[in-house]
């Protein structure tokens, strides 16, 4: 007993180092455990960690493409610029920064301020700042701030066809119009670059793992003539103050192959600021509106009774001075006496009475196939975003009095682009095209590009219904649309607007008045549609649209280098319809 | 006695420790080689200069008999507190990761002053705890021997250097546990040392608050361990560390990614890679098998310390044995934790593996200190 407390007086007791030794040893053997998980069971996790962090994926953004009208003038470019950014820790000086921010950039200081002591590695201080602002700040050699190549989308035109163009966003995607319907194909292709990196964020030189090259966006030539575009553009603001209506639209198209010359809406934007725009200025409204076609609706009734051989332009109709169907009284737009007019006077003189008479001759099925035959009852497939289909309802949706009123374009709504692809199909001989604004892709000559057309009417019954819209505007109620030296085919359109507020009926005082037409009348260059939104001072298509309508028109012809129609000095007499005799 | 030179060296020699020494500096030194890819040439050499300058230490305490040293108690206290003072000396500090533990004299950094004196606190600690015969259990016996560790605890919290405190005191524990003191003192002051680092953090916080500044003890201190216990708390900051390292070695999978090849330690995602996160940079490179090669090293080293421990003729040779096991076992497995999230962020370097003379030239001297505990052990 003794002897073995001096043992332990002079050295520890065996069991002291036990304990020691296995304290150590069980937390080693805790260690292992543990870098069996973080290196056995986590180790994928881990490594797809340190992969991420070390690799950066540089977007490389491809230049997006042009666009042009016919004759290759510039309607969207993209400009070199510069996006600035800052790195908030490298800044040193963050007030002085701000305020030398806010000289050489515009802006409050306080603003810059506020992002330059953001707890982040990057902020934006200013986007898409053009190039030598840029160069100008960059002199300045600020601790912090930095710069990225970067483009800008460029309008220089300014507000001309802004509706067909639209816009881009910050990122440069198609937002509205063209450059949305068009955006893969302008915008290209990004390429990436792969590259490592180290916690600076910097690539490293040799670290480039994987590149793919950028590929451009292509150009687009577009249908559209600028200066036909400008024209339809003055006239059209032109007409709109002098009626001082809501709005207005033009369409301009070529009939033969539906290439869309010119389209205009107001009021406009500026597409290079489009963000101090009010949105409802973005709308294409010949496109994505329709609107209530009127009048301009009974040359297709009479191209369909006489398609399906009923009558002649030279027929004869007994008119009374009203008509009562399914318990509708239809009146005429100026009171008249019982009368006898022939088809092509009824389309002159744009009665009604008229209009229902053939409608009823047609039959319900009858018309609305007729009308789907010409296109109302589906979009036109022009490549543009947002069509609207405007409204045919179906026949079993009838009611009994929808006879009364859908001939003379009442109870419909169309597009003014509907209408005009529509009336193409009597310019142009019985085609029914598809209307479009992209001429040729100059980046994929191979690229073929296909408007399909299909036949909707003979050649004989829109060479009638030619005849027939010739003597509107030389002797009925379109005169106003007369252009000097060329025979002019159209149709006034005068449409109440219907009630917005949800009781049904008509709006009282707000109309369309519109001008539908095209010449030279035989053998059609132009076709032009002005519609313009409640005009204030007067309300006839013949009175408010049909001038813009000659304007543009007799624009349009000199500036595409139309031969006068044969027969027709270059002074405003014209012709009377006496072709109309041959006509059968 | 007739002695055969084999004897002679067998007796002189722990063959197992030398071994194990040098394989852990080769390991060492090639680790150092490849984390510093890149830094330009010269670090393997400064860290091999370190090796060669510890061989005087390792000579020097292996010559000496280790017994001598109980006698100089006065003077090895004093020579403790110098050191642990020395760099809160005026214009003898240099402050570097907020803590003052450098010495500098003439603008030249010489050394860390608290890693020599952890030697000199073993064999202090050794005289001290010696007295006792291998039973402490008197309060106040007790007492007087925690108070020589509170001592250095306080000088060293001073710097301050948390992480070398902490070393200090596993140093302690150690040898109070070879040193023969009872259990539920262990028990009582391991709860007391909860409670006060829990009071301690929370008076500090209030402190700071009540002052509006940064008083006492550092915040980076406080984020240390505080990202311990929650690592999410700021990736970038504290936590970022400690989320860099995992993913090194994390990434590093059973066999790693060769040496020099780490793609996390040479890109400078992983701070002080050479130094303290050495570990990172192994278990990237080399993977788990490398990880468990070099624990097993450790194991076998501390296994043989141990046997020259259990082997010393006296007391006082067998704690100043435990002191070193203490010192090596907890900063290899506080810095490994820490590398591998099992243990907060401290500044404490690998042993035989992380870059820098002071730990290097004290470690060598450690196994001086072993080899002279060795070649006594039949008395001289």
């Amino acid at each position: 007993m003794t002897g073995k407390r001096r043992a332990a007086a002079r050295t520890p007791h065996v069991g002291r180092y036990a304990g020691l030794f296995v304290i150590v040893a069980l937390a080693l053997a805790a260690v292992v455990g543990r870098l069996v998980y973080i290196q056995v069971i986590k180790a994928p996790e881990y490594a797809e960690a340190a992969e991420q962090q070390r690799t950066r994926d540089v977007v490389l953004t491809p230049r997006r493409g042009s666009i042009f009208d016919r004759e290759g003038e510039p309607l969207a470019v993209t400009m070199d610029a510069r996006t600035i950014y800052a790195v908030p820790a490298q800044v040193t000086d963050a007030q002085g920064v701000a305020t030398q921010l806010a000289e050489t950039l515009g802006g409050d200081s306080e603003d810059y301020l506020a992002k330059l002591q953001k707890d982040t590695s990057f902020v934006y201080i200013a986007r898409k700042v053009s190039v030598e602002t840029a160069d100008a700040l960059q002199a300045l050699d600020l601790a912090g701030i930095a710069f990225l190549e970067d483009s800008n989308r460029v309008y220089p035109s300014n507000e001309l066809a802004c509706q067909v163009l639209g816009f881009v966003g910050i990122d440069d995607e198609g937002l509205a119009g063209l450059e949305k319907y068009y955006d893969e194909v302008l915008s290209g292709v990004e390429g990436r670059l792969i590259a490592e990196r180290g916690r600076s964020g910097i690539p490293i030189p040799d670290g480039v793992t994987f590149e793919e090259a950028p590929v451009d966006g292509q150009n687009l030539v577009l249908t559209i003539d600028k200066d036909i575009q400008y024209q339809a553009h003055l006239e059209l603001e032109k007409t709109v103050e002098e009626w001082d209506a809501k709005g207005g639209s033009v369409v301009v198209m070529d009939p033969n192959n539906g290439e869309i010359l010119a389209m205009a809406s107001t009021p406009g934007f500026n597409p290079n600021e489009f963000g101090d725009a009010d949105e409802s200025a973005y709308r294409n409204t010949p496109i994505v509106d329709s609107y209530e076609p009127g009048s301009t609706i009974k040359s297709i009734t009479a191209a369909a009774v006489i398609e399906e051989g009923l009558f002649t332009p030279t027929s004869m109709f007994d008119l009374p001075s009203t008509l009562e169907v399914g318990g509708r009284t239809i009146h005429e737009s100026h009171d008249r006496d019982r009368v006898d007019w022939s088809l092509t006077e009824i389309v002159t003189n744009s009665s009604n009475v008229g209009a229902v008479k053939l409608g009823l001759a047609l039959g319900e099925q009858k018309l609305y196939d007729y009308f789907s035959l010409f296109g109302l009852t589906e979009k036109t497939g022009v490549d543009f975003p947002g069509e609207a289909t405007g409204y045919l309802p179906t026949v079993d949706k009838w009611s009994a009095s929808s006879i009364a009123n859908i001939p003379f374009g009442q109870g419909i709504s169309v597009t003014p682009l509907q209408l005009a692809r529509g009336l193409s199909v009597i310019a142009n001989g019985g085609e029914m095209v598809t209307p479009h604004f992209l001429r040729s892709m100059p980046d994929s000559p191979d690229q073929e590009l296909s408007w399909p057309t299909t036949r909707a009417i003979s050649d004989d019954t829109a060479a009638d219904m030619r005849e027939v819209m010739k003597a509107v505007v030389s002797e009925g109620t379109g005169s106003a649309a007369k252009v000097a030296g060329y025979e002019v085919a159209g149709k006034t359109g005068t449409a109440q607007k219907a009630r917005t507020d949800g009781v049904a009926g008509y709006a009282a005082g707000k109309y369309v008045a519109s001008f539908s037409g095209f010449l030279p009348a035989d053998d059609p260059a132009v076709l032009i549609v002005v519609t313009v939104d409640e005009p204030k001072n007067g309300y006839y298509g013949g009175t408010v649209a049909a001038p813009a309508f000659s304007n543009l028109a007799s624009f349009c012809v000199a500036h595409l280098k139309v031969p006068p129609s044969a027969g027709m000095s270059s002074d405003s007499t014209t012709v009377t319809g006496g072709s109309q005799a041959t006509a059968h | 006695m007739d002695k055969t030179p084999y004897t002679r060296f067998r007796n002189a020699v722990n063959l197992p420790l030398v071994i194990w020494t040098v394989a852990l500096l080769i390991y060492g030194s090639v680790m150092v080689s490849s984390a510093t890819t890149g830094m330009g040439s010269g670090m393997l050499t400064r860290q091999l200069v370190g090796i060669a300058v510890g061989l005087v230490p390792l000579v020097v305490a292996w010559v000496l008999d280790y017994k001598v040293l109980k006698h100089w108690m006065g003077p090895l206290l004093v020579g403790l507190c110098i050191l642990l003072i020395s760099p809160r000396i005026p214009g003898l500090g240099y402050e570097a990761g907020g803590a003052t533990s450098w010495l500098q004299l003439f603008g030249v950094r010489l050394f860390q002053p608290s890693e020599p004196a952890k030697l000199i606190f073993i064999a202090v600690m050794a005289a001290v705890v010696s007295e006792y015969k291998g039973r402490i259990d008197k309060p106040q016996d007790v007492l007087r021997v925690i108070s020589y560790m509170g001592l250095a605890l306080v000088l060293i919290l001073m710097q301050p250097d948390l992480g070398t405190g902490l070393v200090f005191v596993a140093i302690a524990a150690g040898m109070l546990l070879v040193g023969g003191m009872k259990g539920r003192w262990f028990l009582i002051f391991g709860l007391a040392a909860v409670v006060a680092v829990g009071g301690i953090l929370l008076l500090d916080t209030a402190l700071d608050n009540m002052a509006g500044e940064d008083v006492a003890l550092k915040d980076y201190q406080k984020d240390r361990l505080l990202v311990f216990i929650d690592n999410t708390r700021d990736p970038q900051g504290a936590g970022y560390n400690l989320a860099q390292s995992k993913i090194a070695v994390g990434s590093g999978g059973v066999s790693g990614k060769g040496l020099a090849a780490g793609t996390q330690s040479n890109l400078n995602f992983l701070p002080e890679r050479h130094t303290d996160f050495i570990f990172a940079v192994l278990g990237e490179e080399l993977g788990f098998t490398g990880a468990v090669l070099l624990l097993g090293l450790y194991l076998a080293l501390l296994i043989s310390a141990l046997a020259i421990s259990t082997s010393s003729r006296d007391l006082y040779g067998a704690l100043i044995c435990a002191g070193i096991i203490s010192m090596w076992s907890f900063q290899i497995l506080e810095n490994i934790g820490m590398t591998i999230g099992m243990m907060p962020i401290t500044g404490i370097p690998l042993p035989f593996m992380s870059f820098g003379s002071s730990a290097m030239v004290t470690n060598l001297g450690a196994v001086g200190m072993l080899l002279s505990v060795w070649s006594r052990r039949y008395g001289t």
